[in-house]
């Protein structure tokens, strides 16, 4: 296990400087340069000096890096061009909105999928399974962005159930839950339908096995059967699948906080593009990175954990 | 099993055909201007004069819904060719070379996997400005690591065919190989592969098109028509809809075509999850 955790933390170190150089060479070494683009072609000069010396670019290229990465390292990522704000502290109090919603997401949709592929699975070719694939192909074609909107239409336009969006803050926690709780089923639709799927593919090839067979004839019951044995097996290749899914989530959370009005990191980084705040966009490109690097890295070594055959590999 | 795939086969190439058709049409007929705007009817509900309604300044949603099935399509296309493109000439690379190239490129090709599309497009709008062509390039990016990866998979496990043993040995070249042998087997996998990315390139460009990042006004893209028909649900939720179902019917199209492509082309193709390995095992218990 030792081995395998140090090659995996080797290879998240090797992640995270590939995501540090990209975003930075990324707004650095291209055609014309950012002070440039913040303040527009036709920027009186001397502004235009101070811009770039405000932004280091008077410097080589080399050593604005390594001190944008030993800043980074301590968690210092300069400062909001818009906002006037350190970027670290600005995207700490957005992520507070951020990641309880995409953990909630999370939450229903391993709630939702699982039994779905279960029930799929256990009913291969009959008219439950038909249901469940039919609700799951929905799942798959219908955006997230619709979805929310029609989530929107029906609860709070026409049943006044929900806020048809903002965020009241975390004062009052349930009020923040409720306004939560519509962008986190839009979110959650997709994935519940994709996970859904491949739960009840991996049930299906599992419950083919041998030792299914045996577990059955030995006169287990049929629920012990699934979720003891059949469970185990299938669940591991949920596990690898679970890091893209918060890629996924905290992605689909800009787009849905941009439905709902909600101010999270998705507004956040939105408007800094129409501000043209580049600082801003780069040090939130890299932490959405580094987060979903680092979940990325949890995931292996859980996977680890639960299947011996990967560490020896 | 064949039965699925001959259904899903036709109804998929139906919906495509349909909205192929739709976006055609919209290039040379639309029943109004697009982008005429027009106050006084303005937020109508369907009708005959306007089939699916007006928006809030009065423009026809059906003929803005034509112009953005042609723009939807033209990203789609382009977009998954270009990471096609891309994607195939990389798996190539690391296909036939093997080795630390292979190493390298499939580091970097699980690096860009893990980066989600709409980061890319950000970065790229926040340099370049919002616009088509740009989303256009963050969904090209985001497909090449699909394509190269399959390549290189399906390049690995036909160099050990004994075809390749055979022109190898009558003195073929490693680019003769790859280019003369080995691309043709490649051409189904990647038309199915392709039907399927066009689907979620289709998904990619409305999300992006929602946030205001791909087509810009005042064009018409269906991501945009349910931006704009946000703040308008409780007068006139009609406008919400027809994108949306434009959008999925789409997807649903380009699903059910490579799902249908890939039972009818290639029943080997390992279909890792659900089909291949019980029937595999059904054949293995029909032999005894």
């Amino acid at each position: 296990m030792a081995a395998y955790l140090g090659r995996r933390i080797i290879g998240l170190a090797g992640t995270l400087l590939l995501i540090s150089i990209a975003v930075f060479a990324f707004l650095n070494v291209i055609p014309g340069d950012p002070a440039q683009i913040v303040l527009g072609l036709d920027a009186d000069p001397a502004v235009y000096e101070a811009t770039r010396s405000r932004l280091g670019l008077d410097r080589p290229v080399v050593l604005r890096y390594v001190d944008w990465l030993a800043g980074a390292l301590r968690g210092d990522l300069g400062i909001s061009l818009h906002h006037e704000l350190p970027i670290s502290a600005l995207v700490g109090s957005r992520l507070a909105l951020t990641l309880p919603l995409a953990g909630m997401a999370m939450a229903l949709t391993v709630a939702l999928s699982i039994p779905l592929g279960v029930f799929t699975a256990t009913r291969h070719n009959r008219v439950g399974d038909y249901v469940g694939r039919f609700l799951m192909q929905i799942g798959i074609i219908v955006p997230e962005f619709w979805a929310g909107i029609l989530l929107i239409l029906l609860f709070s336009v026409r049943l006044h159930w929900t806020p048809a969006g903002g965020f009241p803050g975390w004062g009052t926690v349930r009020m923040a839950i409720v306004a939560l709780l519509l962008p986190a089923v839009a979110l959650a639709m997709p994935r519940v339908a994709v996970l859904g799927r491949l739960t009840r593919a991996s049930f299906l090839e599992v419950l083919n096995e041998r030792y299914i067979t045996a577990a059955r004839a030995k006169g287990l019951a049929e629920g012990c059967v699934l979720f003891k044995h059949a469970m185990k097996n299938a669940l591991i290749d949920l596990a690898t699948l679970s890091g893209l899914l918060v890629a996924q989530l905290i992605a689909g959370s800009i787009i849905i906080e941009n439905v709902f009005q909600l101010p999270g990191v998705g507004r956040l980084v939105f408007q800094a593009i129409g501000a043209r705040d580049l600082p801003l966009v780069q040090g939130i490109t890299v932490i959405v990175a580094v987060l979903i690097a680092a979940m990325n890295f949890f995931v292996d070594v859980i996977y680890g954990l639960l299947d011996p055959r990967i560490r020896y590999r | 099993m064949k039965h699925s795939g001959n259904i899903s086969l036709a109804l998929g190439a139906g919906i495509v055909a349909g909205v192929l058709l739709l976006a055609l049409i919209g290039q040379f007929y639309t029943p109004y201007r697009p982008a005429r705007q027009e106050i006084a009817s303005r937020l109508l509900a369907p009708s005959l004069a306007h089939p699916l309604g007006t928006d809030h300044l009065g423009r026809d949603t059906l003929s803005r819904l034509m112009q953005g099935a042609g723009y939807s399509l033209f990203v789609g296309l382009l977009a998954v060719g270009l990471g096609a493109a891309g994607g195939t000439a990389l798996g190539m690379i690391a296909g036939s070379f093997g080795r630390w190239v292979d190493e390298f490129v499939m580091r970097v090709i699980d690096f860009v996997m893990g980066f989600p599309i709409i980061l890319l497009a950000i970065l790229v709008a926040s340099i370049f400005g919002p616009g088509m062509r740009n989303s256009m390039i963050a969904i090209a990016v985001a497909n090449i690591p699909i394509f190269a990866r399959l390549v290189r998979g399906n390049l690995l496990s036909l160099k050990e065919e004994d075809f390749v043993m055979a022109a190898c040995a009558s003195g073929a070249s490693t680019g003769w190989i790859v280019f003369v042998h080995l691309l043709p087997h490649l051409i189904t996998p990647l038309v199915i592969q392709g039907t399927v990315s066009l689907g979620t390139a289709i998904l990619a460009d409305a999300g992006l098109s929602y946030l205001g990042l791909g087509v810009q006004p005042p064009h018409a893209s269906w991501g945009r028509m349910i931006y704009e028909a946000r703040s308008f649900l409780s007068l006139d939720p009609w406008l919400a809809v027809f994108p949306g179902i434009a959008i999925a019917l789409s997807i649903l199209g380009f699903n059910l075509l490579g799902d249908g492509l890939r039972d009818r082309l290639d029943p080997r193709v390992s279909r890792p999850s659900r089909k291949a390995k019980p029937r595999l095992k059904r054949r293995r218990e029909e032999l005894g």
